[in-house]
């Protein structure tokens, strides 16, 4: 246990927010604002005392509630067929996740951060999103984020990126930048820039047929990413010049039209008990689900 | 760009006739930051040859900046660049570059390359990042020995720097000049 774990699991001022948040499983909705009012409070006062491991102990805890607000709110977004929407939530509950887990590891796995961690990825995973803009720019001038002093490498104002004072992340601030270029890139570190194209329809249908069957934020689930034998015949009304339903990005012609059998990917969908339901987290298969049974878009983006 | 195999390492020697071989860069001969750098120990060098980003240093130099001055009190740290010329090149991409960092002695070489290990595993540690977090990393170090410099480039997983630049120096040290 380290010294922000004891702050935030045995100070009794915390007890309240601690016990409103362990209970992620049953809250289907926001973090209320009386939680994040009195967090507030909790934070000033301790700031005002110079209590600066209590100030660091309330910010893990409205982290903790932000990233449970932002998981929840993407379920929601995606459920309601918003996915865009629904995917930067979960890139924002992603990187809360990353500022947290540099202080506090959650190491009973009180606040449901593991299975966030391991739902985030696993859910993005499942949308048709490929490509992204991504800016490179020259940062001129900075000022950091706790004392506002402009960043001036040889008189450093003595606060570290990542680090946390007075209950606030130290960041840097880009006050003055030249924009130098916009690139196409597949894996870039912000996810919200996604390409749209007019006229082309992203497909749904993997991360869709995940969420109809989810019950709730909470339920447990993994997806098994196979590949099935398929005649040829089965592929007989598709176009030589189309994309090959192996999956390879080739054309059919330039790929696997001359096979007896075509390779397709194949997802298989384990839905398994909620968190509250079970105390082994055992998992039970339940659905199976085909790429070919999932609905196809009319046009599709190349996944 | 995630890594699965081992990094890709490269060592280049170049040799310059006779004489301590200074850092690789050009500043006005008579300004304060050029009798500093003649002095430095440890000198961070701006990208070179990169078309507009030339001159300006990778996202995050100035904190290396820091941790090199806290870790060698007693040395000269420099930075080639003055305060009000200093500009940094901020890329969206999941690739860590850590800025090209000259040593004026082969043994500062491992003090270097510990305090960048220490740097990335804070930029990349996380209790909640899972495989995907998995970052790659591009580094160079050159190192001024026997009247020449040796280079060492690194590209490969962040968790693998500290190691193999290790073995990479280790094995590169040459014997003193007679």
């Amino acid at each position: 246990m380290t010294e922000i774990d004891d702050g935030i699991y045995g100070d009794e001022r915390l007890r309240t927010a601690v016990n409103t948040l362990a209970a992620f499983e049953s809250r289907e909705s926001s973090i209320d604002g009386a939680l994040r009012k009195s967090l507030n409070e909790l934070k000033v006062r301790a700031v005002s005392e110079r209590d600066e491991l209590m100030a660091k102990a309330v910010w893990c805890l409205e982290q903790i509630a932000d990233v449970q607000d932002r998981f929840v709110r993407a379920f929601h977004e995606m459920k309601a067929g918003r996915y865009y929407r629904g995917w930067c939530l979960l890139e924002q509950a992603e990187i809360g996740l990353h500022h947290l887990g540099r202080h506090f590891a959650d190491p009973t796995d009180l606040f449901g951060l593991r299975f966030i961690a391991e739902s985030v990825p696993a859910m993005q995973a499942l949308f048709p999103y490929c490509y992204f803009l991504s800016p490179g720019f020259i940062r001129e001038e900075a000022e950091c984020g706790i004392c506002r002093a402009p960043i001036r490498p040889r008189s450093p104002c003595g606060h570290e990126v990542g680090e946390i004072y007075e209950g606030r992340m130290c960041t840097r601030i880009t006050t003055k930048a030249t924009m130098l270029e916009v690139s196409l890139v597949t894996a870039p570190v912000q996810k919200y820039s996604v390409t749209f194209t007019k006229g082309v329809k992203y497909n749904y249908a993997k991360i869709d047929y995940l969420i109809r069957a989810l019950p709730s934020p909470w339920a447990r689930w993994e997806v098994e990413r196979q590949t099935r034998q398929k005649p040829r015949g089965d592929f007989n009304d598709l176009a030589l010049d189309e994309h090959c339903p192996c999956g390879s990005r080739r054309l059919f012609q330039d790929c696997c039209s001359e096979e007896e059998t075509v390779e397709i990917p194949h997802w298989q969908f384990i839905f398994g008990f909620n968190w509250a339901e079970s105390d082994e987290h055992e998992l039970r298969r339940v659905i199976h689900a085909s790429e070919e049974e999932l609905p196809q878009p009319e046009k599709e983006l190349p996944t | 760009m995630v890594y699965e195999t081992a990094p890709t390492v490269r060592k280049q020697e170049m040799r310059f006739h006779g004489g301590a071989v200074g850092p690789p860069v050009e500043v006005p001969a008579e300004s304060p930051l050029a009798v500093s750098l003649r002095e430095a120990a440890i000198v961070i060098l701006p990208y070179s040859d990169a078309g507009e980003a030339t001159g300006k240093f990778p996202a995050g130099t100035e904190p290396l900046f820091q941790r090199l001055r806290q870790s060698l009190p007693n040395r000269v740290i420099e930075l080639a660049a003055s305060d009000e010329d200093y500009r940094e090149l901020v890329l969206h991409s999941v690739e860590l570059v850590v800025a090209t960092i000259w040593v004026a002695e082969h043994v500062l070489g491992a003090t270097v390359i510990d305090v960048v290990a220490n740097l990335l595993a804070e930029k990349v540690r996380s209790a909640f990042s899972g495989e995907k977090k998995v970052q790659s990393v591009k580094a160079k170090l050159l190192v001024a020995q026997n009247g020449g410099i040796c280079e060492f480039e690194y590209e490969g997983p962040a968790e693998t720097y500290r190691t193999t630049m290790h073995e990479l120096l280790r094995a590169n040290a040459l014997p003193p000049a007679e």
